[in-house]
């Protein structure tokens, strides 16, 4: 992926970045997604799976067999998932230390300062 | 097995507006995904903010998967449905799924108690029993004794009138069978208790032995 090119709708970044840390079913998804989002980002079922099919499909996430728990199907970031997510990271991370440099964010916080 | 209740069939048959494929991958994950956002509401304004959700993104969902699903169709074909169809046709499921579910979800229960026991019907199902496969887990002491000295205590017969708070389904002069639900740190739980005092007042404390417990998740 293009370093300055952002490739994941929004719902699917945030899965990704909700698998980062460990494999969750999918309300733990939807939990995770809402706390990270600030409440922003409300999924219900059927987005969510919408949005896992399409990970799926691509390789960035796996299902996970899990033996306590049965019932639930688990996912975690594959390698792909783990590389996509990283350059997504990347460009936000590019992307804000842009605007520092412009200050384009001082009206969103005074306290930030030009790099 | 016991049949689900009506909103979680009336979900199951939603479904089926979603292609085959995708019902067949991910329709009993979503099922499940929606019982774990229903077990951990409080209030019935919660579940019915969670039903709101979910009846609410089921049309766009639908039209999208089954557009993807189309992948055979021509962009000729596919242009001809106007975004105005598609608003209307939005909108009518819209409609029509959030009348039959919320409709559903508020009706009172449909089982019919034995003509012995003496249930008060919940706004909603007890979770308990909403499932026929509630796994077993462990239940601290404090719970055990919350419930055998309060839950199966308020369950009464015929003439008793008193408050219930336990729920049962059947019960056969002796043993009730049932679930009992408590907010905070009790949960819900299914239960079978024994009545061990031959009496018919309002006072049960004390006079029913669970045999059986099993808390919900």
């Amino acid at each position: 992926m293009n370093k300055d090119q952002s490739q994941l709708p929004k719902v699917a970044f945030s899965i990704l970045l909700a698998l980062s840390l460990r494999e969750r079913h999918g309300y733990e998804i939807i939990k995770q997604v809402e706390e990270d989002s600030n409440g922003k980002i409300k999924l219900g079922p059927g987005a969510l799976y919408t949005s896992i099919k399409q990970l799926h499909g691509r390789g960035l996430i796996l299902e996970v067999a899990h033996k306590d728990d049965t019932r639930r199907r688990y996912y975690k970031l594959s390698g792909a998932g783990r590389k996509v997510l990283d350059e997504e990271l990347l460009y936000y991370e590019n992307a804000v230390a842009l605007a520092r440099k412009r200050q384009a964010l001082n009206h969103i916080n005074p306290h930030v300062q030009g790099a | 097995m016991s049949k689900a209740p009506k909103p979680y069939r009336i979900y199951r048959a939603l479904l089926y507006l979603y292609p085959k494929a995708h019902r067949k991958a991910y329709g009993e994950q979503m099922v499940q995904t929606l019982d774990d956002i229903l077990a951990d509401q409080h209030d019935i304004s919660e579940k019915i903010m969670v039903w709101i959700r979910v009846v609410s993104e089921l049309p766009l969902n639908v039209i999208e998967e089954n557009i993807n699903n189309l992948g055979e169709m021509s962009m000729g074909k596919l242009s001809k449905i106007s975004s105005k169809q598609l608003t209307i046709g939005a909108g009518v499921v819209i409609l029509v799924t959030a009348g039959v579910v919320l409709g559903m979800h508020l009706r009172k229960p449909d089982y019919t108690p034995t003509s012995l026991a003496k249930v008060e019907h919940a706004a909603t199902l007890p979770k308990c029993l909403q499932t026929a496969d509630n796994p077993n887990i462990p239940i601290s002491a404090e719970d055990r004794a919350f419930i055998e000295n309060n839950a199966a205590g308020s369950i009464i017969d015929v003439p008793a009138g008193t408050n219930v708070t336990a729920y049962f389904k059947t019960y056969d002069g002796t043993t009730a069978t049932g679930s009992s639900v408590y907010s905070g740190k009790f949960g819900s739980y299914n239960f079978s208790a024994k009545k061990t005092a031959d009496n018919s007042t309002n006072s049960y404390v004390g006079g029913w032995k669970i045999t059986r417990l099993e808390a919900c998740r």
